[in-house]
């Protein structure tokens, strides 16, 4: 952490090349958090982007009281979802089209003999139909470097708030789930 | 729920892969920081050509084609702070003679003389000194709108 301080002083300092490879350090752990709410790697690589682009104009208000991941987390939360939103109104529009187009080449794609990779794809399709905040919450829930603590910093909520969220996206999951197995057998 | 555990810690090992194979950004994101900066600035300076261009035009077309209704409102303003200093003047020093006599027992008189022709001096300039000294604090106000709002803005980053 004292050496995320002492890098970041030296790119407000100026130093450019400092923020470069600051940017390289973290490209990775952003680009895997970005990536749950984005359709592409493309996309997420350009989210990640706009994510230090906008980290260097806030760069002046990081006080150094938390620690960098965390903040650097926060502001890749919030990017990332209001580019969802951005793109979700794009995308409803053609979503109609692509659903009808895309449902029977899925079905002939799901025929799948693993039951592992079927559970997966349900549960993948299932995320699909979260809000982007609900599915940012569990995938953090699950990061085995985040304490409960730096997850509801991470997305604005308190900490008993963000529980009990992660406790109904789980329970409606779960549900999913076995509603789906269900209807299988 | 280890099936989601499972499935969550698939997911993100699939990610870092792809990660993994994501060229560095650090030159990219440092060049664009560049750029958006050189716009910044570029967007900043044609403002403030445009801004004082304009202000020298309006005082220019004022001064030749109001020149009455322009010394008018100058008359009016010289009035106004003549009354607002004497005022305030007057006050002061007041308030000050009232805190000497008190802490002293002494009924000051002289020193009132100076203050006095300190402001019928200054209510005696002409209209041209008054036409700078309202320019000056006008382009001081700009100066300070925009360093207020610069200041706003980047709060509203944080």
């Amino acid at each position: 952490m004292t050496q995320d301080v002492a890098q970041i002083q030296k790119v407000l300092d100026g130093d450019i090349r400092a923020y470069a490879a600051l940017v390289n350090q973290y490209q990775s752990m952003v680009f895997v958090l970005v990536r749950s709410v984005c359709r592409s790697a493309e996309d997420a690589q350009e989210v990640t982007q706009d994510v230090f682009l906008k980290v260097y104009q806030q760069l002046h208000t990081y006080k150094g009281n938390a620690s960098f991941r965390t903040w650097l987390y926060r502001i890749a939360y919030n990017t990332a979802i209001s580019s969802i939103r951005k793109t979700q109104s794009r995308e409803r529009r053609s979503e109609a089209y692509a659903q009808d187009v895309l449902h029977t080449t899925d079905q002939a794609e799901e025929e799948t003999d693993d039951p592992r990779v079927a559970q997966q794809d349900k549960l993948r399709s299932l995320l699909e139909t979260l809000p982007p905040q609900d599915r940012m919450l569990i995938e953090l829930y699950y990061y085995k470097e985040l304490k409960m603590d730096e997850v509801a910093t991470i997305c604005g909520l308190t900490q008993s708030n963000a529980k009990v969220r992660i406790f109904r996206i789980r329970q409606k999951l779960q549900d999913a789930m076995t509603a789906e197995e269900g209807m299988t057998t | 729920m280890d099936t989601l555990k499972d499935f969550f810690e698939e997911e993100q090992r699939h990610r870092r892969e792809e990660a993994a194979g994501m060229p560095t950004l650090g030159m990219r994101v440092t060049e664009l920081i560049a750029k958006q900066e050189a716009a910044r600035k570029k967007t900043h300076r044609i403002w403030w050509l445009t801004g004082g261009a304009g202000f020298l035009m309006v005082a220019v077309f004022a001064a030749v084609y109001f020149q009455e209704q322009l010394t008018g409102v100058f008359r009016w303003v010289e009035t106004l702070v003549s009354h607002t200093t004497g005022a305030v003047t007057g006050f002061m020093e007041n308030t000050k003679y009232a805190l000497i006599s008190r802490a002293s027992g002494i009924t000051a008189s002289s020193g009132q003389g100076f203050m006095e022709k300190a402001t019928s001096e200054i209510s005696g300039w002409p209209v041209q000194i008054w036409y700078v000294v309202l320019l000056v604090a006008g382009v001081g106000l700009l100066l300070g709108a925009d360093y207020l709002l610069r200041r706003r803005r980047s709060a509203a980053h944080s």
